[in-house]
């Protein structure tokens, strides 16, 4: 019998988080506060986070304990399972083993429960009774509400309105959930006041959502901020993925050559690939490749170059390293919400420049052809993010065909696209366009940035 | 000079909000100015750079391009921010 799914017993689920911040050859460098240009303190961040968080983004112990409660939830729908995709192997007709880690049966359905949950009781636990975030599609404002729920924390989730216009199936999971939802800007902030005066139906922003979280939660006592990825504390809670695959592959008897993921913020990949990170930097399995997907609509890694960032035109803001690609650079539409942003987790960051992660592109048409076949073979519609990592599992899978080597893949899958069959349909109806930006417009980009010595 | 309004109308969709939107929200949802992304989005649909020339200035233009700040110094300016507006209402 060939074996397609790997179970945990529960167990068997690991009980710590890892933390890179231990193993990293060079530490990541500070982040400045943008008035004193002193590293940021934790008192800085207090009125934001609780401060178990504040420590886990600084931490740099390698285990960190799960604490019991948390635990006791994850079992709600954790180990997840590590797939064998045989029907995709056969399809592609290729000699690599293909694995999958689906994180698609969260009740949410994605990874982002790994940290909404921590994230919560954290907050509950240092006596915080509500908590505020801002959404775009609802993906993330869902899986906290989920979170908030098991914890008997209040949530209130600022929607970018015109979102909350369109798509009400997020919002009302987020309701059943027990949050409430409201449209972004709202008359529950100054900032949204102020943007409704200037313009009343202002259908919103993601930028304006999160000043408004911010802003309800810094002038609330009981009341505190979350956030769905790129901070470290994040990516730490993620790990629990990677863990739990490195038991279940050892249970396949096989250990991966290549990881591939999608990048938004990085959360998802960071969790999946960190824990195995540690074996290369430890230099015991030196040829491991990590490979982090983004669109080639745009290329914060792939293209994007390691300069000083001028932060405002005006000069007043601190030299931070980041990757950038310049202040011209805008890059082109994809569907894969979660994957637009232009910042990326700084460990990701740091990680790519001490040359220990790949990053390649992927042009969205070929990213929906890739997740069509996934569905047609695995069964599994695959969300608009987590199709970019099978889409370059694919094309690994059939360089493996052209050479004859039987490498094993091993895809971070970090949820389904039952929400976003929108742009399925788009897809199967011609209507996706591919962008990619003209090397020329890229050039032009980087030669605008400010030149910094080093 | 043309118009502010005459692309309004056309619809595209937003990766970053997950849907569709008219241009009046893509030339307008950065606190009332083009959000950074608008001339990618619209590339090839309309003439975008002529119409940002012809309707922003040099310095608002600058003031949208300008990269995004690492997350967590975003989100410590803001409170910084919101600490203010908290006392002023006082
Ligand atoms: C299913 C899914 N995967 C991936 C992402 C990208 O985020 P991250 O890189 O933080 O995992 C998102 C973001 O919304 C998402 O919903």
């Amino acid at each position: 019998m060939k074996r397609a799914m790997y179970f945990l017993e529960q167990k068997d689920m690991p009980t710590r988080w890892y933390n890179i911040q231990a193993d990293l050859p060079e530490p990541l460098p500070p982040v400045l506060h943008p008035a004193t240009g002193q590293p940021v303190g934790p008192d800085d961040l207090a009125p934001l986070f609780p401060m178990e968080l504040i420590k886990q983004e600084v931490s740099t112990e390698r285990w960190i304990e799960i604490p019991e409660e948390v635990q006791e939830i994850y079992r709600t729908w954790r180990p997840t399972v590590l797939h064998r995709a045989y029907r995709l192997e056969k399809a592609l007709d290729t000699p690599a083993k293909i694995f999958y880690k689906y994180e698609g049966t969260s009740q949410a359905g994605s990874h982002k429960p790994n940290t909404a949950v921590a994230q919560a009781y954290y907050n509950m636990k240092e006596g915080i009774k509500r908590l505020t975030t801002e959404t775009g599609a609802g993906q993330w404002g869902s899986a906290l509400a989920m979170g908030c729920a098991f914890f008997d924390v209040e949530l209130k989730v600022y929607m970018v309105r015109i979102s909350y216009d369109q798509k009400p199936y997020r919002r009302i999971l987020m309701e059943t959930w027990g949050a409430n939802c409201v449209p972004s800007p709202s008359p529950d902030t100054k900032a949204g006041r102020e943007m409704l005066e200037k313009w009343p139906d202002c259908p919103g922003s993601l930028g304006l959502a999160i000043s408004e979280a911010v802003e309800d939660a810094v002038t609330r006592d009981d009341t505190h901020y979350s956030l769905g990825s790129v901070l470290n504390h994040v990516l730490l809670h993620q790990t629990i993925i990677g863990e739990e695959t490195r038991k279940q592959m050892e249970m396949a008897d096989a250990y991966p050559d290549i990881i591939v993921g999608c990048i938004g913020g990085g959360s998802n990949f960071a969790g999946q690939f960190l824990p195995w990170l540690r074996d290369k930097i430890s230099g015991e399995k030196p040829d491991l490749r990590v490979v982090c997907v983004e669109p080639e609509s745009c290329p914060t890694m792939t293209r994007g170059i390691y300069a000083y960032d001028f932060g405002d035109t005006a000069g007043m803001t601190p030299l931070l390293k980041m990757h950038t690609l310049g202040h011209s650079f805008v890059p082109p539409p994809i569907h894969a919400g979660g994957l637009r942003y232009h910042g990326m987790a700084p460990i990701i960051c740091h990680l790519y420049n001490l040359g220990l992660i790949e990053a390649v592109a992927a042009h969205q048409t070929s990213v929906f052809e890739a997740g069509v076949k996934f569905a047609r073979t695995e069964g599994i519609i695959t969300g608009p993010e987590p199709c970019h990592d099978v889409k370059v599992a694919i094309d690994e899978a059939l360089k493996c065909k052209e050479s004859g080597e039987s490498k094993t893949i091993l895809i971070a899958h970090s949820g389904h696209g039952h929400f976003d069959l929108a742009a399925y349909d788009a897809y199967l109806t011609g209507k996706l366009k591919d962008f990619a930006l003209p090397e020329d417009d890229i050039k032009k980009a980087q030669s605008e940035l400010p030149k910094v010595p080093g | 000079m043309e118009s502010i309004e005459r692309y309004d109308e056309n619809m595209i969709r937003c990766p970053r909000v997950g849907g569709y939107v008219n241009f009046k929200f893509c030339r307008s949802e950065n606190n009332l100015l083009p959000c950074r992304w608008v001339t990618g989005c619209w590339q090839g649909k309309i003439d975008i750079n002529g119409f940002l020339k012809e309707h922003f200035s040099a310095p608002e233009l600058e003031k949208i391009f300008i990269p995004p700040k690492p997350k967590l110094e975003s989100l410590v300016e803001l409170l910084e921010k919101a600490k203010g507006t908290a006392k002023k209402d006082e």
